[in-house]
């Protein structure tokens, strides 16, 4: 028999094979793409200097028309600044007479200026009526000069790009090129797996369970349509035999039964053994045709990752700048710091989200997973589509709350959909599968996110999630529409009231979600999604690099989370991987004392990505093993439910500390302090944990 | 620095005001009557004037006459008007209004004209020289238009032609616009942060006020360490600024910054001011309200134009040694350069760097 595991083998080192290719072809684009930016951009820069020089040329050739004398001008330093604040680019200028003597300058004046404005070769241009410009290098700073002459020679004309700027420009389309090539990695995996992966799984399954049933001797023939692919054919050529089969053995029994009918007596007796035979084969196969079968293509949990990528992407690739955005739309809130209002629609977000979920659980089971999927993604499109179009502050939180409530729908059917299909024994391959599509969302969302809202604006990028959403929607429409009710899955409800007091005055079930879950998630919604897209644009930077900043956090989960779970079930124990994930979440804003430079919150979101990964799988298998007891109390989804959701109010709760913080210290001062926070919860947490010794208990979800 | 700009940007008004085309409402009918009276002859201001009712072909027939500084001249014109009744009546600065409407508060109908509407033109303060009681609505059969721009954007473009820690100005104190200029100007030194030293200049035995003794309060105020001379819209001062003041303001190398137009020519150094020419059009929009439109003048706001223009006289500016900052040179409007003076339009139209 063909063994299932060798397709997928070849699956997989096809997808490798692609992979290689598209990262291959990705690598050359893109080197010869930095290749012809770099030759490209120093001139275009010296292009632009010489231009602008060219146009303070101008005014004060106009000024000496006018009868001002060229070393009597007054204000020139004005001029420059006026250059300097449209071309930020330029760091010096200045101007100098026939001799090279500087007569005004501004800016950082680059070390050797002087003796550069004294040179023979320099000065020959000053006095060249027909020389345009000159380009060189002088310290760190690319100079353009020009002659300046009306009837006469006047002077020179210098202006001083910064060297860094070139290098920043080229380092951007590096970053950039990097982020497109991460992207593609993933958006080009996860439509493998969308077009063949899921068909190969499907017609894999199909085959399996057409060489099962043959095994255990069933060739009833069934009337499947079979895909039009390799295994499609295949399973059309054994439905065939099949099908020859059953003609044959209905032939037998056909025959025997007229040689019977007309037999006599010993003729009859004759017969026996064959009758005997056909009775044999009769008990061990079966023939004829089958019962219709609702097995199948519903079964398959693959179909859901397609259009749960496609919404999630939506929400995520907002992520990057819509602190930015509110801030556009910003009205004063009488009462409210306007630091607090930018992160209120996050806020919103994330509490919607918190205290949905819970009752969205049961409500998606009973109007179906499918149908509250496409509520959930309609909801949402709507609400992507009007934020898009908000006229202010008030009417974004609305819409935003849309988005939220769509979100939380489809997040909880979907999750209740891949529940439905899976039983105990692949129900963590299931969630790894609805986890991977969201990681990979969150990987590619925020980034791309960035980009466009760079280049096409913040509203047009809502629109772009809009329609993401809106095709999330026809990829729903798609999933099979009979609901499967999986029996290991038992109806869920919401935690009571009663069971949310009693725990939340646990002290064991608090340790661990007081002192870890909830300041994770506070740091992770404070920084991630308040402070580093805000941060990164009020120092000068774009929406991009807040996209880039965390594409980094969420490779680090991508990569990190599945090596760290594996470990953390085998070697260390549980508490201490979320001991050390919390530290370093918690030094990770520490590094901001050290330098403002973006490179350095590169660093931060590492090292809180890092964090983050490793404490994030055990976090949770800790609390059925710190709270056996609650759990044989309250029941496992009394607490999980609780725990869950003091998790997400987390999720609500780091916009608006990040916020307040903000307003006492500063953005470099919030960094620092949620980080402390964090850090202090790292610490009482190991202290709490370190005396006890719990036995461990096999992972559930 | 960009509020200034955009406030300077010269711009010709009309172009605003001729979008809706040709309003030849009358060109069958017989031409508009305007009566018109100016102070000291001709100016820009009629020059606007009339081309505006040109280029909106519509037909006016337009009878000047001409005060030239003596009141005595008054009573026969108001004679012809009652005698000749035309459609409305063009005056020219606050005497020459004055003259026909009288204050709102003490007007004499037997002299003043109240049945035909009229319209003013270069009054520098029309609420204070109390010709009407209110800018939105004038509440009589008069409108017009007022041409200082506002103390404060002055005052800005002084400190952007040089900074400032102490401005010098004369005035007549029996001017009420004078008078009141002055005050604001201490409104806002107050809160930009420098020193004004304002001095009044001296009433005769007759309680007439005099230039004697302006040379020496001019070198005064430079021995008090003044950066500016700043001459308000002041009608007196203006007649002695091109034989008196700006002579004296020369010799103590004190540059000054002018209000209007008209002491820009005495030969002041810069100015923040409203062009003749388009100050003229505007008013011919006014009239064109009231005579086509049939507007009631008492319904039509007293304005004034909402852009000004820089002007600097560069022969000045070199005499002084105080060449205009090399920004300035994209906007202003530079009158007399020495030795090619090329035309004040043909200045502002160059194009600039950007």
């Amino acid at each position: 028999m063909l063994e299932k595991n060798y397709l997928w083998r070849i699956y997989w080192r096809l997808a490798g094979v692609i992979m290689v290719c598209v990262v291959v072809a990705l690598a050359v684009v893109s080197y010869f793409s930095h290749r012809v930016f770099d030759r490209e951009l120093v001139p275009e820069t010296e292009q632009k200097a010489a231009t602008v020089a060219a146009s303070v040329r101008a005014l004060v050739l106009k000024a000496t028309q006018y009868g001002v004398q060229f070393q009597n001008l007054y204000g020139v330093e004005q001029t420059f600044g006026e250059v300097f604040e449209e071309n930020p680019e330029f760091t010096y200028a200045a101007l100098t007479d026939l001799d090279g003597q500087l007569l005004f300058q501004r800016g950082r004046e680059p070390d050797g200026a002087r003796d550069y404005f004294r040179q023979p070769s320099v000065i020959a241009v000053g006095l060249d009526p027909t020389a345009t410009w000159k380009a060189s290098r002088v310290g760190t700073q690319l100079f353009v000069s020009m002659p300046i002459s009306s009837d006469k020679p006047l002077g020179m004309l210098h202006i001083g790009i910064d060297g860094k700027f070139v290098d920043n420009v080229l380092l951007e389309v590096l970053l950039d090129v990097v982020v497109v090539l991460v992207v593609s990695l993933f958006f080009t995996l996860e439509l493998l797996n969308f077009m063949a992966g899921a068909r190969l799984a499907s017609g894999l399954g199909e085959f399996g369970q057409q060489v099962e049933r043959m095994g255990s001797g069933d060739f009833t023939a069934t009337a499947r349509i079979r895909a039009n692919d390799e295994i499609g054919r295949l399973l059309r050529r054994i439905d065939a035999a099949i099908d020859h089969l059953n003609v044959r053995y209905e032939f037998l029994v056909g025959e025997l039964e007229d040689k019977l009918r007309s037999a006599t007596g010993a003729r009859r007796e004759a017969l026996k053994p064959a009758m005997n035979a056909l009775e044999s084969i009769r008990s061990r196969f079966r023939f004829g045709a089958a019962p219709a079968s609702a097995e199948g293509d519903e079964m398959n949990l693959n179909r859901i990752r397609a259009p749960l990528f496609a919404f999630i992407l939506a929400e995520e690739m907002t992520r990057s700048y819509l602190p930015s955005y509110v801030n556009q739309l910003l009205v004063s809130i009488p009462g409210f710091s306007p630091q607090v209002v930018i992160g209120l629609p996050i806020m919103i977000f994330m509490l919607i989200v918190a205290l949905g979920q819970p009752y969205l659980g049961s409500w998606s089971e009973r109007v179906g997973r499918r149908r509250a999927m496409l509520i959930g993604a309609s909801i949402a499109t709507v609400g992507f589509a009007a934020t898009s179009l908000a006229f202010n502050l008030y009417d974004l939180l609305l819409w935003r709350s849309l988005c939220a409530l769509g979100y939380a729908m489809v997040f909880v059917a979907a999750q209740g959909y891949v529940l439905d299909r899976t039983g105990h024994n692949n129900r963590a391959q299931g969630f790894a599968l609805f986890i991977g599509a969201i990681m990979v969302a969150t990987v590619c969302g925020p980034s791309i996110g960035g980009i466009l809202a760079d280049n096409i604006g913040f509203r047009l990028s809502f629109a772009v999630s809009a329609f993401m959403a809106l095709i999330s929607i026809l990829a729903i429409a798609r999933l099979p529409a009979t609901e499967v009710r999986s029996p290991a899955a038992r109806p869920s409800r919401a935690p009571r009231m009663r069971e949310v007091w009693a725990l939340l005055f646990n002290k064991r079930f608090m340790t661990l979600t007081g002192l870890a879950a909830m300041p994770a998630k506070i740091i992770l919604t404070g920084v991630c999604f308040y402070l580093v897209p805000l941060y990164i644009v009020s120092i000068g930077n774009t929406s991009a690099m807040a996209g880039r900043m965390l594409m980094v956090y969420a490779v680090m989960m991508v990569m990190i989370v599945p090596l760290s779970a594996s470990l953390s079930d085998s070697s260390l124990r549980r508490d201490r991987y979320v001991s050390i994930g919390l530290i370093i979440s918690g030094l990770s804003g520490m590094l901001l004392l050290v330098s403002d430079s973006f490179l350095v919150l590169f660093g931060v979101v590492f090292l809180l990505g890092l964090g983050q990964a490793l404490s994030i799988a055990a976090q949770s298998a800790l609390v059925a093993e710190h709270c056996a007891e609650e759990i044989r109390i309250y029941g496992h989804d009394a607490v999980y439910g609780v725990y869950r959701l003091l998790e997400r109010l987390g999720n609500a709760l780091g916009p608006l500390i990040a916020s307040v913080l903000v307003i006492f210290w500063g953005y470099q001062g919030a960094f620092v302090a949620i980080s402390a926070l964090v850090l202090v919860c790292g610490i009482a947490f190991t202290i709490a944990t370190r005396s006890l010794d719990w036995q461990p208990v096999p992972t559930t979800t | 620095m960009n509020f200034l700009r955009a406030l300077l940007a010269f711009s010709a008004i009309a172009m605003m005001l001729a979008a809706d085309g040709d309003a030849a409402a009358q060109s069958t009918t017989r031409p508009y009557r305007i009566y018109a009276i100016t102070f000291r002859g001709m100016t820009d201001v009629e020059r606007g004037f009339q081309d505006y009712f040109a280029a909106r072909r519509i037909p006016v027939q337009i009878t000047w006459r001409d005060l030239n500084r003596e009141a005595g001249r008054m009573p026969g014109f108001l004679e012809e008007i009652k005698r000749t009744r035309p459609d409305m009546i063009y005056t020219w600065g606050t005497s020459v209004t004055l003259g026909v409407v009288g204050t709102y508060d003490a007007y004499d109908p037997s002299t003043h004209v109240t049945d035909i509407p009229v319209v003013f033109t270069l009054v520098a303060a029309p609420v204070l020289a109390k010709i009407v009681p209110d800018l939105k609505q004038s509440r009589r059969n008069v409108t017009g238009v007022f041409h200082v721009a506002p103390t404060e954007a002055q005052i800005r473009a002084m400190a952007s032609y040089r900074p400032f820690k102490s401005i010098g100005i004369l005035y007549t104190p029996t001017e009420q616009n004078s008078v009141v200029v002055v005050d604001e100007v201490r409104e806002v030194s107050k809160r930009l942060g420098f020193a004004v030293i304002a001095k009044p200049l001296k009433l005769d035995g007759a309680k007439k006020v005099t230039a004697e003794g302006a040379p020496e309060m001019i070198r005064e105020l430079k021995q008090q360490n003044v950066d500016w001379l700043y001459l308000p819209p002041d009608s007196f001062l203006g007649t002695q600024a091109k034989s008196v003041i700006i002579p004296a303001a020369m010799e103590a190398r004190l540059p000054t910054f002018a209000s209007t137009e008209q002491l820009m020519e005495t030969g002041a150094l810069t100015g923040l001011v409203s062009r003749y020419y388009a100050i003229g059009q505007f008013t011919a929009y006014k009239a064109e309200q009231i005579l086509v439109h049939k507007v009631p003048a008492s319904k039509i706001p007293v304005e004034t134009l909402t852009r000004f223009s820089l002007q600097v006289r560069m022969d000045v500016a070199e005499a002084l040694k105080l060449p205009p900052p090399l920004p300035m040179f994209n906007y202003a409007e530079l009158l007399n350069a020495p030795g090619q003076p090329p035309t004040p339009e043909a200045a502002s139209a160059a194009p600039g760097p950007r």
